[in-house]
């Protein structure tokens, strides 16, 4: 299994800098200060669990060289899930000199009784509130002082949406680094639990390991058994007095006859709860907390009514956005890398470059790489800024919330749903987010069906092939048929789901905590540009680096050739491979291409197009009307088009992804699995709507 | 502590709008833990805010933040309405 207890002090590497790690709870907006200190570009998102494992980076804060850690938010030191052990094995045993602990202003009470555990294992922390703006917004104000005096911790006040307060914080960090703060004040129980407490501190016999005895004492009377296994990892030679020490602890607690963590931790909310009595002014005359909360829009949002046809909506809006807007840009990156072409192969024979050679560089190269920026880039520069946008108002775990009871009753988790939309992103990163599943085997299934989301990759292939298809229809109508789809995959990996949870992941549902955050107005300004530069980047970077080589080696496929008929080995491929593809409703070509599509699935339409274009060479297409006739004459109709679009989105993930389970899983099994399930399916379906359409006489 | 016993229910059977206070989570419950670190406890105020469109989970304000779960979870916690 996972260890990565090991892992974690591997990344203590300091270099002999001070570090200083951001903890807290989830959707606090550590990620946002972060960036904000280091001018990194983290990914933030309104919903917990959008940071996944630690980020570390180097700052110069008012002059004071460190490594910051974005730490994964947490709810508890006692970890239920990878992340959430991530985080708390950071804190323990790579020592940062200072911990940050942010909270979000309104959720303050609940941040609070992390923040009491956290103090008794660090002793170096900053608090600092983040989002006061929101709370100010309801007339409430935060008593930092007496915070400061109730806690023993410095107390700053922050809004990072806002930009202020940024300054004291860094003040506070460079001083606190240089100096340390005073430790915080201990928190002190009721008195049978501390009798318990200093009992077992006395029963401590190994040597100070940086982590207080009254720490270990209080952990090992919860019971966390995390806690001691991870110690145990890391000290094995004190595995003699840890093991004594637990048992110790176990029949004390057995002895007292009370749940010791049931009453520690109530005993912290209890604390929690009345300092926030304290601390919060509210110049509001209304004494209800629930005022602060509209759940008018939930209402709506969440409704029996409202709520699917809003999701549907919302989706087909978004396609349409994107299917409408990315014409014109693709239109015109066509048009100039044409235009540049001529001028390639003119300055290659300048310089005096073989013609195989140029040719290979122009035909190869130039026109996978172009037809890819050119096609894939403008839908995504559109689409994930506005998922973006989604993504902060806080709308995305309503989503899971809404679908929730869909995943249960398949045996998984509503938090698969995240992990989805993660997926339409880049498989990879669907992958490792789903590291928020605290369930092993709702995690596995999570795993393995993500690749039913069609990522950054495939989604252009959808929507190339539906512009080839649906081209006499409006950009609504085209979006509807994308809406569609996208619905489709969504039931395929419910059913996957629950076949799995059925068959070799077998069990029950586990629990589900949601957290949902208040909706947020989307800063759009900044999350568009940054969405738009990232995306432009990620497609850039792919097409040079993946796409670069296999238009290469689909070149020299399609141009040496051999055997009897001197056809090239391409063609031969292709013709080996299109009886069988025949049975799914696509071509051998087809099918080819995705064989070759396993490093980047975006290049999957290029090589359709290069093996139906009996020179071998990407010719450029003025119109989709024209490329839509090369598919046509190569033996194309609806049903191809509906076939190959089922296959896009239900077929092995690409190499990266399958890397990503690897690393994630550590299990061959799994790896295999994530390649066989969705591959089979695929063929199943396809196999199906083959059935399906030629008895409808296609 | 009359009312207290006239008005105890289960957690999953409280309806939208309702608020209530906790008076005992289940030792079956396996996510007791985690329910007291986000401040879930003994005596914690609650209100039920809205359900999913399907009825399950369903939305708490606790703390002032909103925590949804499933009723096969709630169902462990027994609470007494206000």
């Amino acid at each position: 299994m996972r260890n990565d207890g090991k892992n974690s002090v591997r990344l203590c590497d300091k270099n002999g800098m001070p570090t200083v790690a951001f903890a807290g709870n989830p959707n606090v907006g550590k990620s946002s200060v972060f960036n904000h200190l280091t001018g990194l570009h983290q990914h933030t998102g309104n919903w917990s669990g959008k940071t996944v494992g630690n980020t570390v980076a180097k700052a110069d804060i008012n002059g004071c060289k460190m490594l910051l850690a974005d730490l994964p938010g947490t709810y508890s030191i006692e970890p239920e899930s990878f992340e959430e052990e991530t985080a708390r094995d950071f804190l323990l045993f790579c020592k940062p000199e200072l911990t940050v602990y942010i909270c979000g202003a309104l959720s303050l009470e609940r941040n609070l009784i992390m923040l009491m555990q956290i103090s008794e294992i660090c002793d170096n922390i900053i608090l600092c509130i983040n989002m006061t703006d929101e709370l100010k917004k309801t007339r409430r104000n935060i008593d930092a002082e007496f915070l400061e005096k109730a806690l023993g911790i410095r107390v700053i006040l922050l809004s990072a949406k806002r930009k202020r307060g940024f300054e004291q914080l860094k003040n506070a960090i460079c001083s606190a680094v240089n100096k340390p703060e005073k430790p915080p004040r201990t928190l002190y129980y009721d008195s049978e639990t501390e009798e318990l407490i200093s009992k077992l501190c006395s029963d401590v016999n190994m040597p100070d390991i940086g982590i207080s005895r009254r720490a270990i004492a209080i952990r090992m009377l919860c019971r966390d058994k995390s806690f001691i296994k991870a110690l145990k990892e890391v000290y094995p030679i004190y595995d003699k007095e840890l093991t004594e020490l637990s048992e110790k602890a176990a029949s004390s607690v057995l002895k007292s006859g009370d749940d010791i963590r049931e009453k520690i931790s109530s005993q912290l909310a209890d604390r929690a709860g009345s300092l926030i009595r304290e601390t919060i002014i509210n110049s509001n005359n209304c004494k209800c907390s629930s005022c602060s909360y509209k759940t008018s829009a939930d209402k709506i949002l969440t409704g029996k009514l409202f709520a699917y046809p809003i999701m549907l909506l919302l989706l087909v809006f978004i396609f349409w956005i994107t299917v409408s807007a990315a014409n014109i840009p693709s239109e015109i990156l066509n048009n100039l890398f044409s235009e540049f072409e001529p001028h390639l192969l003119s300055f290659l024979s300048f310089i005096n470059c073989p013609l195989q050679i140029s040719e290979m560089l122009v035909f190869g190269i130039y026109r996978v790489v172009t037809w890819i920026i050119a096609v894939m880039l403008p839908p995504m520069a559109i689409f994930f800024p506005l998922f973006t946008l989604l993504e902060d108002s806080g709308y995305l775990p309503r989503i899971a919330f809404n679908l929730d009871r869909a995943f249960c009753s398949c045996g998984a988790c509503g938090k698969q749903a995240l992990t989805m939309c993660m997926g339409f992103g880049c498989n990879a990163v669907g992958v490792s987010g789903c590291r928020i599943i605290g369930s092993e085997r709702e995690r596995l299934i999570a795993i393995i069906t993500n690749t039913f989301s069609p990522c950054n990759g495939r989604f252009p292939i959808l929507i190339a092939i539906i512009a080839m298809f649906a081209i006499n229809s409006s950009g609504m109508i085209q979006s509807l048929i994308l809406t569609a789809l996208i619905a489709f995959s969504v039931c395929m990996s419910l059913v996957i789901s629950k076949l799995l949870s059925v068959t070799i992941l077998k069990g029950k549902p586990s629990s589900f905590i949601l957290e949902l955050p208040p909706y947020r107005m989307p800063q759009i300004g900044s999350v568009i540009l940054r969405s738009l530069i990232d995306r432009t980047l990620f497609v850039l970077l792919r097409a040079v680096t993946v796409a670069a080589p296999c238009g290469l080696v689909i070149w020299l496929l399609a141009n040496i050739s051999s055997g009897p008929q001197n056809a090239s080995v391409l063609s031969q491929i292709c013709s080996f491979l299109d009886p069988a593809a025949k049975l799914f409703g696509m071509d051998g070509v087809i099918l080819f291409a995705f064989v070759l599509g396993l490093p980047a699935n975006e290049i999957v339409i290029p090589i359709i197009m290069m093996s139906y274009l009996a020179t071998g060479n990407l010719t450029e297409y003025e119109s989709i009307a024209q490329l839509k006739e090369l598919f046509v004459n190569n033996g194309w109709t609806i049903k191809t088009a509906v076939c190959t679009c089922v296959f896009t989105m239900m077929h092995w993930p690409c190499a990266t992804t399958l890397m990503t389970v690897a690393k994630e899983t550590k299990s061959l099994k799994i790896t295999a699995l994530s390649f066989i399930v969705p591959a089979v399916s695929g063929f199943t379906v396809c196999f199906i709507l083959n059935i399906v359409f030629s008895l409808f006489g296609f | 502590m009359q009312d207290q016993i006239q008005n105890a229910c289960r957690m999953c059977s409280t309806e939208c709008g309702q608020s209530f206070i906790i008076s005992s989570i289940s030792e079956n419950s396996k996510i007791k833990k985690r329910l007291c670190d986000i401040g879930i406890t003994k005596g914690t105020m609650l209100t039920h805010l809205f359900d999913s469109p399907m009825g399950d989970p369903a939305a708490y304000l606790v703390r002032n933040t909103i925590i949804a779960l499933r009723h096969c979870d709630s169902a462990n916690i027994e609470v007494y309405k206000l």
